[in-house]
């Protein structure tokens, strides 16, 4: 049960300042930690400016922290030179939002993925068209995808030839970083049933960052939410998006679209959000928390509720004290 | 039981032309027709020995005669054809247009391509070296290489190459620069391709499109550049005919009514500029907002 | 019962492409009552926007309308005027569109844009005043953003200046093209609250396009469902979502994700152009799980069904 986690993230941090507001707050990812177990599938959710993109950038290192550390299978990514990282990043792959510049358009699909197959020697020359139709069959493609080119399939098509991509890799991990949202909603279904389905199939762990609340609950058990750059609330799915601890989670389950809506309107967060009114060293949400009162000035450490739930707030720290004072310990920083 | 209305989603069999111009050329009547008069005129460079008349090159005393049977076109003061010399000089043209655009584009795209992805100090030296060679007036480039290379068939090549790398670096230079951040020059990335692999396999073949436009336009340009050059006796010499060439002889001698030695050679001259002309307005049209992906 | 203010009737636009031509809106009729939120909901080539651009002549250059009329107001007119129905945009209809950003003049400050607007309705007297009344209702600080350039803003303000322009005129009608499919879901929550409120107070319709159900659930009061070209049910929102009849309204439901919980997603099958062509059909049988051989015969027609009307064949009344 103790294996080494297929992807573990300490510290994470990348900070981006606007040259028009040198004194506003930085954008990007301040300071994350977190573990994904081998065949989990974690979820990532946040809205625009939290930082999930950034943070799916460097996981698979096309992008260089400023801090902290990658560790893919028990190996510190983030640190090795680029030759080895070369060689190395076969362990962790990323299918990306946009299907119309996530394929190469002068390159047939069969090219594409040989690239993978050639410089991970993952299969021998002989063997490649045969792995490949395997790999068309388990994201639910046709064999005659495989010759085809970009501008020959629908968007749909295209984002299963992407996690075709980043299967021939044979990898530990997968980001896959709003996978569906550019697609239509019938469209979505097809994708996603195929992801859930194949990765039950492949064991393969899941970091899944999205913006979409019920996406992310149809297929993530463990899910993080990040705010302005930090994790504000993470947990079982079942736990943080039925009964949410953080202010932030509950407007964004509030404000979810939904076929039934909900009988009252829940809580939603002020206005929207504006670095300038964002002091550093305070609780992230609070210029936009209709909750936020005078501790909130500091920014709250995460609190450790039942369930292994877990949200950066004082009045979650309040609720855990409630519930239990010999467990709630404020001083414990928890780290990972 | 019958449908009630049939709409033909297949359209019957069109005749061929029909199918090629709008298919090839969308309806494009100036493109279709400029297509037609360079395929022409391609046709008479290609082949134009086999249609030369009489020996371009030699003189005759039959000199200053007006267009007959004998000589479609007249001769000239040294007796020579005209027309045989303006078919024999349409085809060195397009040579020395045709390999002069062509280096052009092999060197100023590598450059481009070079520049646009790696950035830093090379693209900001590069650019400067093509600002530098593109803000000089043709004139005095052509003349200065003329004065250290010689003058020549080659050195006008030379020429040409030069003047025109800017135009493809710049361009290229904006396709890489674009496109770099794409997904799929990322993806390449993740699935280990080495920095040399993604900028030549991957990112190149889709920075090229706007080449074919670029060229034929160039190719225009670059046809008349050399006949001007000529014409102001810079480029290629007598007794090599050129069409510039033979323009400016043609002038002295229209006063005295001769002007079939300038008129000639002219209109070629004019034709095959033009045809290059529309042909690459409508390849500029066809391609550009088709291929809108990568 | 408030009248109707706007409605489309048999709407047919053909796209012509090559030379060839193919029906991609296909006898469309939907009508919007005063003061009603009406939503429309298609995924992509369902023809939902191209229905209600060309309702307003601002049908696409390679497309033509084959048929039908549009009433606004007391005006009627066949579809295939467009240049008499451009007229209505500035006589009571206003457009919003998806992307606010690209949709403003990018070299104006917003204040001046939304000062433009008020002009080009009428003689105003106290310019600033109104300018500053219309960023009020919008929920914007004239102070704070009028003297910004539309890059300089969020998405979700952007929207906001570009709902000011379009209601400086005063429309009776506002047509909202996806006008929250680029904004984050709580600035999306705040801007459909206030298209429900504006229907309210001002007895504005309005006619929201969408992409997906849930959207529109909440905030609106009829529905038009539309699946490659024609519409497949429409008429009370609760009625549909009490008791969803057709199968692609069926299917759709069944294939979105739960935010409320993690049961499985029934994808729909196949894809929006396929099946046969060139015929009069119903245009879902090629996806449907209860196909037969009478949804090929024609356009299956409009049967009504507990407030609203389902154009299937499964619910046709077989004569006796």
């Amino acid at each position: 049960m103790s294996a080494i986690p297929a992807l573990a993230v300490h510290k994470l941090t990348k900070l981006f300042t606007d040259p028009s507001q040198p004194e506003a707050v930085a954008v990007g990812v301040r300071g994350v930690s977190f573990e994904v177990g081998r065949g989990e599938v974690v979820g990532l959710i946040g809205e625009s400016g939290c930082g999930k993109s950034t943070l799916g950038r460097c996981v698979v290192g096309l992008q260089q922290p400023d801090d902290g550390d990658v560790v893919v299978d028990g190996t510190i990514f983030s640190a090795l030179t680029a030759s080895r990282k070369r060689s190395f990043r076969k362990a962790i792959q990323i299918v990306f939002q946009r299907p119309e510049t996530s394929l190469n358009p002068r390159m047939s699909v069969f090219t594409f993925i040989k690239q993978a197959m050639r410089n991970f020697d993952t299969v021998p020359r002989n063997k490649e068209r045969a792995r490949m139709a395997e790999l068309a069959q388990l994201v639910g493609l046709k064999d005659d995808a495989l010759d085809r080119f970009p501008h020959q399939l629908s968007g749909g098509e295209r984002q299963r030839v992407a996690i075709m991509r980043a299967l021939a890799c044979e990898p530990s991990v997968i980001v896959l970083d709003e996978p569906t949202s550019a697609l239509d909603v019938s469209v979505q279904a097809q994708v996603l049933r195929t992801l859930k389905d194949l990765q039950s199939q492949v064991g393969t762990s899941f970091l899944f960052i999205s913006h979409d609340v019920a996406v992310v609950r149809y297929i993530c058990s463990r899910v993080m939410v990040m705010y302005l750059g930090v994790v504000v609330e993470e947990g079982p799915s079942e736990l943080v998006l039925a009964v949410p601890a953080h202010p932030y989670t509950k407007a964004l389950l509030a404000a979810a679209p939904r076929v039934k809506p909900l009988p009252e309107p829940g809580l939603s967060l002020r206005g929207e959000l504006v670095l300038g009114d964002v002091r550093p060293g305070e609780c992230p949400v609070r210029a936009r928390c209709p909750l936020a009162h005078e501790r909130c000035h500091e920014a709250p450490p995460m609190t450790e509720l039942p369930g292994g739930q877990r949200a950066a707030c004082w009045l979650a720290a309040d609720q855990a004290a409630a519930l239990s004072p010999s467990v709630f310990d404020p001083s414990k920083k928890v780290s990972q | 039981m019958n449908p009630s209305a049939t709409l033909p989603t297949r359209s019957a069999r069109r005749p061929l032309w029909r199918r090629v111009y709008f298919g090839v050329f969308g309806g494009d009547a100036l493109g279709f027709a400029g297509s037609i008069l360079l395929a022409l005129l391609l046709i008479v460079a290609i082949v134009g020995p086999l249609l030369v008349t009489h020996d371009p090159l030699l003189t005759t005393p039959k000199t200053l005669l007006a267009p007959s049977a004998e000589h479609w076109l007249g001769t000239d003061h040294f007796g020579r054809d005209v027309f045989s010399r303006t078919i024999t000089s349409l085809r060195i043209d397009f040579i020395v247009a045709g390999l002069g655009v062509s280096g052009a584009v092999l060197v100023g795209s590598f450059l481009g391509l070079v520049c646009g992805y790696v950035g830093g100090w090379f693209d900001e030296l590069v650019m400067r070296l093509v600002d530098i060679v593109q803000s000089f007036p043709l004139l005095l480039i052509a003349m200065v290489l003329i004065l250290v290379m010689g003058p020549g068939v080659e050195s006008i090549i030379i020429v040409t190459v030069l003047i025109n790398i800017p135009t493809y670096a710049r361009v290229i230079r904006g396709e890489a620069l674009s496109r770099k951040t794409l997904e799929y020059i990322d993806a390449a990335r993740c699935s280990g391709a080495s920095e040399a692999s993604i900028l030549f396999r991957h990112l190149m073949p889709n920075t090229l499109s706007p080449i074919i436009v670029h060229a034929s336009l160039n190719l225009a340009a670059a046809v008349g550049n050399v006949a001007a050059l000529s014409f102001l006796g810079v480029g290629i010499r007598p007794p090599t005919p050129d069409l510039g060439v033979m323009v400016a002889e043609g002038t002295n001698y229209l006063v005295q009514g001769a002007w079939w030695m300038s008129i000639g050679p002219g209109l070629v001259l004019a034709a095959t500029i033009f045809s290059l002309n529309l042909v690459g307005d409508c390849l500029e049209g066809r391609l550009d907002p088709r291929r809108m992906e990568g | 019962m408030s009248d109707i203010l706007f409605s489309l009737d048999e709407l047919s636009i053909d796209s012509i492409r090559d030379g060839e031509r193919r029906r991609i809106v296909d006898h469309v009729s939907l009508a919007v009552r005063r003061g009603e939120l009406y939503g429309l909901v298609g995924e992509s080539g369902s023809g939902k926007s191209i229905s209600m651009m060309a309702s307003v002549g601002l049908a696409a250059s390679g497309l033509e309308v084959a048929g039908g009329t549009v009433r606004f107001a007391a005006d009627q007119r066949p579809a295939a005027d467009q240049k008499g129905l451009r007229r209505n945009l500035s006589r009571g209809v206003s457009l919003l569109f998806q992307n606010a950003k690209g949709a403003l003049n990018p070299f104006m400050t917003v204040g001046r844009q939304v000062e433009r607007a008020l002009r080009q309705k009428r003689r105003v007297r106290d310019l600033a005043g109104e300018v500053d009344n219309l960023f009020r209702v919008v929920g914007l600080s004239w102070r704070d953003l009028g003297r910004k350039y539309p890059h300089q803003i969020s998405g979700g303000q952007a929207q906001r200046v570009a709902m000011a322009c379009a209601l400086a005129t005063e429309p009776a009608l506002l047509i909202a093209d996806e006008p929250t499919t680029a904004l984050d879901v709580t600035t999306e929550r705040e801007l459909l609250r206030f298209l429900a409120r504006l229907c309210v107070e001002r007895e504005m319709a309005i006619v929201l396009i969408a992409h997906n159900l849930s959207l529109v659930s909440e905030y609106c009061r009829s529905l038009s469902i539309m699946h490659a070209g024609q519409v497949v049910e429409e008429g009370d929102l609760k009625a549909i979502f009490a008791r969803p009849l057709h199968p692609y309204t069926q299917g759709l439901i069944r294939a979105v994700p739960d935010v409320d919980s993690p049961r499985e997603l029934v994808p729909l099958v196949g894809s929006v152009w396929g099946g046969p062509q060139g015929i009069e059909r119903c245009r879902f049988s090629h996806r449907c799980p209860h196909r037969r051989p009478d949804c090929d015969r024609g356009r299956p027609a409009a049967v009504d069904r507990d407030g609203r009307a389902v154009h299937c064949v499964l619910y046709e009344e077989v004569p006796a």
